[in-house]
């Protein structure tokens, strides 16, 4: 189910069109197992498109998307479901459920998915939230309670719980002050680094270059639904592409 | 040359809306599709169903209540005027409870669940998918439809049963504070009359009526939450347009429905 290949993902003359409009311009890469993989660039560069190709939320017109040497195109309704439990993920603004407070959510998986007691699901929540730097008493707080870094750490515990091989991060610093900004990306590279050993992946949507740079292994920068450049970090800072010289520069 | 521009211009704006209709018509019916298909697949999440029985059935009855009570009472009262005209007026009792039992039971039970019910389920689920959290149900391997439509329909078409029984009762008593306290009808004949008149098939039409609104307004509303769009705006419309809809909708298929089960009971 893992796969064992050298990506964790990848996108093999991969084509969408939505009505008239090309999003996707036959993008052929692969995403690094184990690695920080940022998809980096302005608005309306297909970053998120992309993003739900990985899930299976949208099919490609033409070409393959696969991951964890699974071609998602050829998935049924029922196997996607199964399927998408490899991944865990950070949306943009956490998407807390929000008639449930902090440990609820954190559990709302294990009880969906696993057979765990309430005691073992106790166990495992409270070590999700010391993993993510939350007070225990955050742990009854509603969503509404809670400040945005704190969601987001949240998010991030609920993502981890069913030990997932991908992470995805939509955004996952959208309208955070600096400093939290960069406390949430340690805690995501710590997080990485913790599980990095069973082949962890971690794809990060973004257009915070600065954070990007210091975070990730590798970089993948998208322009108008077309692969820029994809490059380890240290290639990508010198690189010469006026495109990625003018975002550098920002 | 300007009148054929026009005329063309007006025929391709109704070919427009048409069209935008038969699209909306085209996402009802895929909507359905797939909540009836959802319906039968496990896992079933009991526990989904019955907070929503208690939120729509349990948190509805105070309404229900004063709705019914008054309404049996007006009933009563306006029957009475008409009725004693021709000294008719023992059969205040019949006529209001073959009423209630058949008809107003059943749809003024769908208005209120629709105004109070449908309005939350696309709030709800509105609500959610602008704030993600549906995206969140299926990047987990949930499906959304499963998980928040199903329990709400099906919790509707269980609770609005229950309360059109709850309507029926407390309208009948109403009807018979009005008729024998005030109106003071003898209580012998008032009730007699009923027994009369009364069937059963007529309770049980007003049910059936009451289960089948309860289904539209469950579909109704959450197909509303769903196809929310932007924000805030965006949840109010749907809410709206969930509660518009509910109504007409209990409204017109009252009138199909009560053709089709007098052929039948």
């Amino acid at each position: 189910m893992t796969g064992n290949s050298e990506f964790s993902v990848e996108f093999r003359n991969l084509t969408k069109t939505f009505g008239e409009s090309t999003i996707l311009h036959n993008l052929n890469f692969g995403i690094h197992r184990g690695k920080i993989t940022t998809i980096l660039g302005f608005s309306g560069a297909g970053k998120t498109t992309l993003m739900k190709h990985i899930l299976g939320l949208v099919m490609p017109t033409e070409g393959e998307v696969i991951v964890l040497d699974q071609v998602v195109n050829h998935l049924g309704e029922l196997e996607l479901r199964e399927f998408r439990r490899n991944f865990g993920m950070v949306f943009q603004y956490a998407a807390l459920f929000d008639f449930l407070n902090s440990f609820e959510n954190i559990a709302f998986p294990l009880r969906e998915f696993t057979k765990m007691t309430e005691e073992e699901i106790k166990v495992k929540v409270m070590d999700l939230l010391d993993a993510t730097g939350l007070p225990k008493e955050s742990a009854f707080k509603l969503p509404s309670e809670l400040s945005g870094g704190m969601r987001k750490r949240v998010g991030l515990a609920r993502g981890l719980a069913l030990d997932p091989h991908i992470m995805l991060y939509d955004e996952p610093t959208s309208g955070l002050d600096p400093i939290t900004t960069h406390t949430v990306y340690d805690l995501m590279r710590d997080t990485h680094r913790r599980n990095e050993h069973r082949g962890f992946t971690s794809i990060i949507i973004s257009h915070d270059i600065h954070a990007t740079l210091k975070y990730s292994d590798y970089i993948v920068f998208m322009e108008k639904g077309r692969v820029v450049e994809h490059l380890d970090v240290e290639t990508f800072k010198k690189s010469e592409n006026p495109v990625i010289r003018r975002f550098l520069e920002l | 040359m300007d009148v054929k521009a026009i005329a063309i211009s007006k025929i391709e704006g109704i070919g427009e809306t048409v069209l935008g209709y038969l699209n909306g018509l085209g996402d009802f019916t895929n909507f359905t599709m797939k909540t009836i298909f959802w319906t039968f697949k496990p896992p079933y999440r009991f526990h989904l169903l019955f907070d929503q029985i208690v939120f729509m059935g349990n948190k509805s009855v105070f309404i229900i209540f004063l709705t019914s009570g008054f309404t049996g009472a007006v009933f009563a009262m306006q029957i009475y005027l008409g009725m004693k005209a021709i000294n008719a007026d023992s059969f205040i009792g019949p006529i209001v409870t073959i009423a209630l039992s058949k008809e107003l039971a059943p749809v003024l039970s769908g208005l209120v669940v629709a105004g109070r019910c449908g309005a939350a389920m696309a709030a709800q689920i509105g609500s959610m998918k602008v704030t993600e959290q549906i995206d969140a149900l299926e990047v987990m391997g949930i499906n959304s439809y499963q998980y928040l439509a199903v329990p709400r329909i099906l919790g509707a078409m269980i609770s609005l049963p229950l309360l059109s029984g709850i309507f029926l009762l407390i309208g009948y008593g109403g009807s018979w504070l009005v008729g024998v306290k005030v109106l003071q009808i003898d209580e012998i004949l008032y009730t007699q009359k009923i027994s009369d008149f009364m069937r059963l098939g007529m309770v049980a039409e007003g049910l059936i009526k009451a289960a089948v609104f309860g289904y539209l307004i469950g579909i109704i509303g959450t197909y509303h939450g769903f196809n929310v769009t932007g924000g805030a705006e965006g949840v109010g419309k749907g809410t709206n347009m969930a509660v518009v809809w509910g109504m007409i909708t209990v409204l017109v298929v009252d009138f199909f429905l009560t053709s089709f089960l007098a052929k039948i009971l």
